[in-house]
């Protein structure tokens, strides 16, 4: 990854005590959250790849698009942001910017969950 | 915790109905229903709507939506822009069409786009949120798109000519002059009144009024609703008339004058 994108920092800290807050009044939610951002952003991944291999563009933007939203919603904000990075390049049919996208979203999923687990608000 | 969730799951994380009830002792139970495919906003949405004291019903697409209760009983709904098989704007484009003009939408987008904005505020939506939504901002929109189509209560009075509900009394008065009414018969036409000319389904009338479930298989809704249509004029009489939809459940609307008497 380029040096600009290693800058950035993996969480957006505002987002989490958003998540925090709710957390007072559900019990749980953070947990509950982690799970289904593991299980969705492992599911768009796969899309994401497949349809890449297949020349699928439109399914692989989708599926782009879907790893952006949920990144940005559990606070992954470096995720979301190459995410949506790939999926402009997919919208515009970038060859060049989308070698190794598949690799680097996979990296990115693991450097982002295994922040999200240390949780850096406690 | 102030409400019990419960989830519909058809595979281990896709959660495509999530529920969050509120306490029984709230007295103004408005009903969300969202529509996001992104599992993990969708949960935080629902929470946030449902810490602001709000009944949520959350689903993964539209379909699930209709198959589950459509839109009757629901308040507002919050629909997000990209949904797989039918996207937002396209479902929002047919509940307009199908007449369904008084729900209000809010429409979940992932940019401030101002083109898409535009599309969807004429397509019929009545606000927008970028997402990730901020708390205080989704709270405050939801309730001001509510207290814009919800009929306007002055002081403890809620009136809809000729009727007028005391509502600290729990009293109604048609033209004036007291109707008689049981608790429960005052909570069913309140609830149809404040949404009126939408359909009311048979469940959300369970839930909301008598505090059942929907597997509860009970005649009483419609003993009631002709009782009160009958006592209260609401067969057009009284320039209102109250209607079984069938297979969706009650409508209360207004009539014109000319039909008062059919």
């Amino acid at each position: 990854m380029s040096q600009d994108h290693d800058s950035i920092p993996v969480l957006d800290l505002a987002q989490l005590e958003q998540i925090q807050q709710l957390e007072q009044f559900k019990p749980g939610l953070r947990a509950q959250l982690l799970t289904l951002f593991e299980h969705s952003s492992a599911e768009h991944l796969q899309t994401f790849s497949a349809a890449l291999a297949e020349d699928d563009h439109a399914t692989a933007k989708r599926a782009a698009h879907s790893i952006k939203g949920v990144a940005a919603s559990m606070g992954a904000m470096r995720l979301s942001m190459l995410a949506a990075r790939l999926e402009a390049a997919v919208g515009r049919d970038e060859a060049s910017g989308l070698r190794d996208g598949a690799t680097a979203l996979s990296a990115e999923i693991a450097t982002a969950l295994s922040q999200l687990r240390a949780d850096p608000l406690r | 915790m102030g409400y019990a969730a419960s989830e519909a799951t058809l595979s281990p994380y896709r959660m495509d109905v999530i529920a969050h009830r509120r306490a029984p002792d709230c007295n103004d139970r408005l009903r969300i229903g969202v529509i996001e495919d992104d599992p993990v906003h969708r949960e935080i949405v629902s929470t946030m709507l449902a810490r602001a004291g709000f009944e949520v019903h959350a689903f993964a697409n539209t379909l699930d939506f209709k198959r589950h209760r459509g839109t009757a009983g629901n308040d507002l709904l919050l629909v997000d822009w990209e949904l797989p098989q039918e996207t937002g704007l396209e479902f929002l484009i047919a509940l307009r069409q199908s007449g369904e003009m008084h729900l209000p939408v809010i429409f979940l987008t992932a940019c401030e786009d101002e083109a898409l904005v535009v599309r969807a505020l004429e397509a019929g939506a009545d606000d927008y949120l970028v997402k990730p939504a901020n708390p205080a901002i989704l709270v405050a929109r939801v309730r001001a798109a509510l207290r814009r189509t919800l009929p306007a209560q002055v002081g403890p009075r809620l009136e809809f000519d000729p009727f007028c509900f005391l509502l600290s009394q729990r009293r109604l008065l048609r033209d004036g002059v007291e109707a008689k009414l049981t608790p429960r018969e005052f909570d069913l036409l309140l609830y149809l009144f404040r949404r009126m000319g939408r359909i009311a389904s048979r469940e959300a009338l369970l839930s909301q009024v008598w505090h059942v479930g929907p597997e509860v298989n009970t005649r009483a809704i419609d003993t009631y609703v002709s009782r009160l249509r009958k006592r209260l004029g609401l067969a057009g009489e009284s320039g209102w008339k109250l209607e079984r939809i069938y297979q969706h459940g009650y409508r209360l609307a207004k009539v014109e004058p000319t039909m008062a008497s059919t």
